[in-house]
């Protein structure tokens, strides 16, 4: 590399007063030398100071429409007291499918067909029945631990409340105190399970199904007829569901999606990653996810980098 | 986090509307600008800023701190609008499969056909034309890191944080974004450098 290679690589950094001092220094000391490179400072800086010159003022009646819209929001019923509440109605059903799980996991153990898989990192604390099915249960080989995702843990609108509209959700969860129309729904949800010939497992210690674990990356295997729809279908999950913004996985998802579009990236297999902070955002997209797709494979593996990602592969069928 | 932001923030986690108003005042023309340049038309910039702003409203009982609450808006921002981009690039795509002509990139940047006078005003003003209309053929991509640097302002690592790439790749992003934009403006415009030399003379463009 040249020293006037080095020079451009930093030269931005260096207006924006990025580069340490000996950096600086050394910059300084090129452009008093090159006329090619001070030349091109001249050009940037000026670029630069007219790109801050491109601030617009608000258009007239922006904050007018921006209160009514705030007003219209902060009517909005449900808005406020959603995460609660669903959560509370999550954990009765929760506790439905745990006792129908232990039933099937005891049953499958007496009968000798349950192909049991310990996941070796799993918290000793969380006690957990696998229940493993005669179709999944062969392909288990690589997986350190599968999990079905129950339709219900986290979000008011996920698949099992797809025949219910809102209000009707919000008028259920209002007359908590009715437990007569709570384990009914609880009952349906636990045939299903059993029905999709899925596997289960509930981790007591966290009062829910927790599919994050401590230094594993959750695994999600989707496939799916195009891949690329399929990898629109996450986005869309992916902007409805993270709406703290924690993180940008957006703006990773949609530099996939262009590179596919672009050919630069094969339809075929697609594969993205994602980060939430928190367990609650965490479970609600691989709830979504789980609700949305009818082939998803979730497993866990040790976490490939620093933090724990959720990561996943659409495989094109 | 001043007491004061802080307190207005808890208010408005509470659905107070007018705490929430005056928590964003300094930052909703940011938010505009965001808007305006990521999608180059002041209507949909005004609708998506609209859009990113009732979004924080709704989920400011997340906001746990964790970086500055301006830097948590533009996030948002950026990604409602590159959310939106993404969408209508697709339908564009769609367009022209169809056969009709035209993609937003194939137009060559429009410089004013007014000759350079000597006034130093409408130079600047020229200028900042070319400029604008150098930025809007950017990638998306590149757009992004020089909209939150150049515009916003933002540290690297802030934009790192927003964007939720290292700071290295920031680092090398925005040099990269630097040299496109300079290329758009100098290929299509001897001018520029002839302004460029000008202004070297007289010591500055401010």
């Amino acid at each position: 590399m040249t020293r006037c290679d080095k020079y451009l690589e930093n030269l931005s950094a260096y207006l924006d007063g990025e580069l340490s001092v000996d950096n600086v220094k050394e910059i300084e000391e090129h452009s008093s030398e090159c006329e090619s490179c001070s030349e091109e400072l001249s050009v940037l800086k000026t670029i630069i100071s007219a790109l801050h010159e491109l601030e617009e003022e608000l258009p007239d009646g922006f904050e007018t429409s921006l209160h009514r819209r705030l007003e219209e929001a902060a009517a909005k019923p449900g808005v406020k007291i959603r995460t609660g509440k669903v959560r509370l109605f999550a954990q009765i059903a929760a506790g439905f499918v745990v006792v129908v799980c232990l039933g099937l996991a005891i049953r499958a153990g007496l009968m000798g067909t349950g192909r049991k898989t310990a996941s070796p990192a799993a918290d000793m604390s969380s006690a957990q029945s696998v229940i493993e099915d005669r179709g999944l249960g062969a392909a288990s080989g690589t997986a350190s631990t599968k999990r079905a995702i129950p339709e219900i843990s986290g979000r008011s609108d996920g698949a099992a409340y797809d025949d219910r509209s809102e209000m009707e959700y919000y008028a259920l969860e209002d007359s908590a105190e009715n437990q007569e129309v709570v384990p009914a729904d609880a009952m349906e949800i636990q045939k299903a399970q059993v029905n999709n010939d899925v596997m289960i497992a509930f981790s007591e210690a966290e009062g829910s199904y927790a599919l994050k674990q401590e230094g594993q990356d959750t695994l999600v295997k989707i496939t799916a007829d195009d891949a690329q729809i399929a990898l629109e279908k996450i986005i869309e999950i992916e902007s409805e569901i993270n709406q703290e913004e924690q993180y940008s996985n957006a703006a990773g998802l949609n530099e996939t999606l262009n590179a596919v579009d672009a050919g630069i990236v094969s339809g075929d297999r697609i594969e993205v990653k994602l980060l939430y902070s928190d367990d609650e955002t965490w479970n609600e997209f691989l709830t979504e996810v789980q609700a949305n797709f009818s082939e998803v494979l979730i497993e866990f593996a040790p976490k490939a980098e620093d933090v724990e990602y959720i990561r996943v592969e659409i495989i094109k069928q | 986090m001043d007491s004061a932001e802080k307190n207005l923030i808890e208010l408005s986690a509470k659905g107070d509307v007018v705490a929430f108003e005056t928590l964003i005042k300094a930052h909703q023309k940011k938010v505009y600008n965001i808007a305006l340049r990521m999608t180059k038309d002041p209507e949909d910039a005004q609708e998506l800023s609209q859009d990113a702003l009732v979004r924080a409203f709704t989920a400011i009982k997340k906001f746990r701190g964790e970086s500055s609450f301006s830097t948590w808006l533009y996030r948002i921002t950026i990604n409602v609008c590159t959310d939106f981009l993404r969408k209508r690039n697709r339908a564009v795509i769609v367009s022209l499969e169809k056969g009709a002509a035209g993609n937003e990139n194939s137009n060559p940047v429009q410089i004013p056909v007014k000759d350079p006078g000597p006034d130093e005003l409408a130079e600047k003003k020229q200028l900042k034309e070319m400029v604008k209309q150098a930025m809007d053929k950017l990638s998306v991509e590149h757009r992004q890191v020089l909209i939150l640097r150049d515009l916003m302002d933002l540290t690297y690592k802030d934009i790192a944080r927003t964007l939720n790439v290292n700071e290295g790749t920031i680092k090398s992003r925005i040099n990269r974004a630097r040299d496109a934009l300079k290329h758009i403006i100098v290929e299509q415009e001897e001018l520029f450098k002839d302004y460029v030399v000008k202004l070297n003379r007289k010591g500055g463009i401010s």
